[in-house]
């Protein structure tokens, strides 16, 4: 039982991290590709087709996350999306350039630059994608689960927790950065 | 078994609302920090100093119109250095609007940066700053010595470099005026003298206490 509630909560917090993701980004879509455009790693006119595939892939990796047939579909999609976030993060850092809006949108991220904690958060991401996968491929099996007894608390409370836990996460990393900003500049 | 649900249902709300705290006190902890950084705009000892002319140039901005900057006029002339990657700046243009609007009696502002120009015609339609003059020239940085950003110089009627310094915020950009109407260099020279001061009356206060 235990191991595939673990899975259930891990795959509907990332299906909702994914979905904030890709919401926050539409919401100001704008703003995203200019975020594109600042980690110059593309041509200009591959701005716009980038950012709406990138948007697009997050939002269907997050759909198919969502139920138990398109979970291996979504986890790979939601694993790419995360290790191209992390390419462009990591080039840019290595670069020197941190003080570039991070493009990860006000809810589930910084809009104060770049850090290496934000490589961190999606590494941390990747390997739940990754678990997701595995568990997937590995032919589970057994999805049923009480819903309205132990199982379905802890799900709820296992993915509420794990979304808290991000959240904090962003907030932390946000206040380090402002802090860091601050003292570079006294 | 009902004992068991009802403690799982009672620790995952303890969790979660433990979780909930910890958010709010995380948010705060910005909040506070920046509540107490220094209020005044930051001076940085570089440039053409605080009474000095500054230097002048003739500049066309983004739109074609002709600029000068450091000639003087009826206006003192406000030049707030800004980059399109620089966040704090993005912040600080609503803030600029809104100062430009309440001082419009004596103030101009010149926005001011360098580099690409695609990238800045970008920024400036998206921000709407067509009320501003917006010049590119890496001389006007260099020769100022703008090493960070946002920064800000406000030169009088004459021309005179008046105050100057890193701006982060409206407190900041209006200590630069404050320090101009009051004759000091920055708000931190203020607080200096304003504490040597009070450093000097007491000392007096206290050779009276012992001469009494």
């Amino acid at each position: 039982m235990s191991s595939i509630v673990v899975l259930y909560a891990a795959q509907a917090a990332l299906a909702a991290i994914l979905l904030l993701g890709a919401f926050d980004k539409l919401r100001d879509f704008h703003a995203f590709e200019s975020a594109i455009a600042g980690y110059q790693l593309l041509p200009a006119v591959m701005h716009r087709p980038f950012a709406a595939t990138f948007v697009a892939a997050e939002a269907l990796g997050g759909v198919l996350l969502l139920s138990w047939s398109g979970s291996v579909a979504g986890a790979g999609l939601g694993m790419i999306t995360l290790v191209i976030a992390m390419a462009g993060l990591t080039i840019n850092l290595l670069r020197g350039r941190t003080d570039i809006d991070c493009g990860c949108g006000g809810v589930s991220g910084s809009a104060t630059g770049l850090s290496w904690w934000l490589v961190v958060r999606n590494s941390v991401l990747c390997v739940d994608a990754v678990a997701i996968l595995a568990a997937h491929l590995g032919a589970i099996s057994g999805h049923h689960l009480s819903w309205l007894g132990v199982d379905g608390i802890t799900f709820v409370g296992t993915t509420l927790a794990l979304l808290g836990l991000y959240f904090i996460f962003n907030q932390l990393v946000e206040v380090h950065m402002r802090i860091q900003k601050l003292r570079s500049q006294s | 078994m009902t004992a068991l649900l009802v403690s799982n249902i009672a620790l995952w709300v303890v969790v979660l609302a433990l979780l909930v705290v910890i958010l709010a006190l995380s948010r705060q902890i910005g909040v506070l920090f920046e509540r107490v950084a220094p209020m005044g705009a930051l001076t940085i000892d570089k440039g053409p100093a605080v009474g000095d002319a500054a230097p002048k140039f003739e500049l066309k901005d983004l739109v074609g119109r002709e600029t000068r900057i450091g000639y003087g006029g009826a206006h003192s002339q406000l030049l707030f250095f800004v980059s399109p990657t620089c966040p704090v700046c993005k912040k600080l243009l609503p803030i600029v609007k809104s100062v430009a609007h309440t001082e419009r009696q004596w103030l101009d502002i010149v926005l001011a940066s360098d580099g690409e120009m695609p990238e800045h015609l970008a920024y400036h339609k998206k921000h709407e700053l067509g009320q501003f003059p917006y010049v590119l020239s890496s001389e006007l940085g260099m020769r100022f010595q703008v090493g960070r950003l946002p920064y800000a110089i406000l030169l009088d009627e004459r021309g005179v470099v008046r105050a100057k310094g890193l701006v982060n915020s409206r407190e900041q950009l209006e200590s630069l005026f404050t320090a101009k109407e009051i004759g000091v260099a920055s708000a931190q020279e203020w607080f200096a003298r304003d504490a040597e001061a009070h450093g000097v009356a007491s000392t007096k206060k206290e050779k009276v206490n012992e001469l009494g």
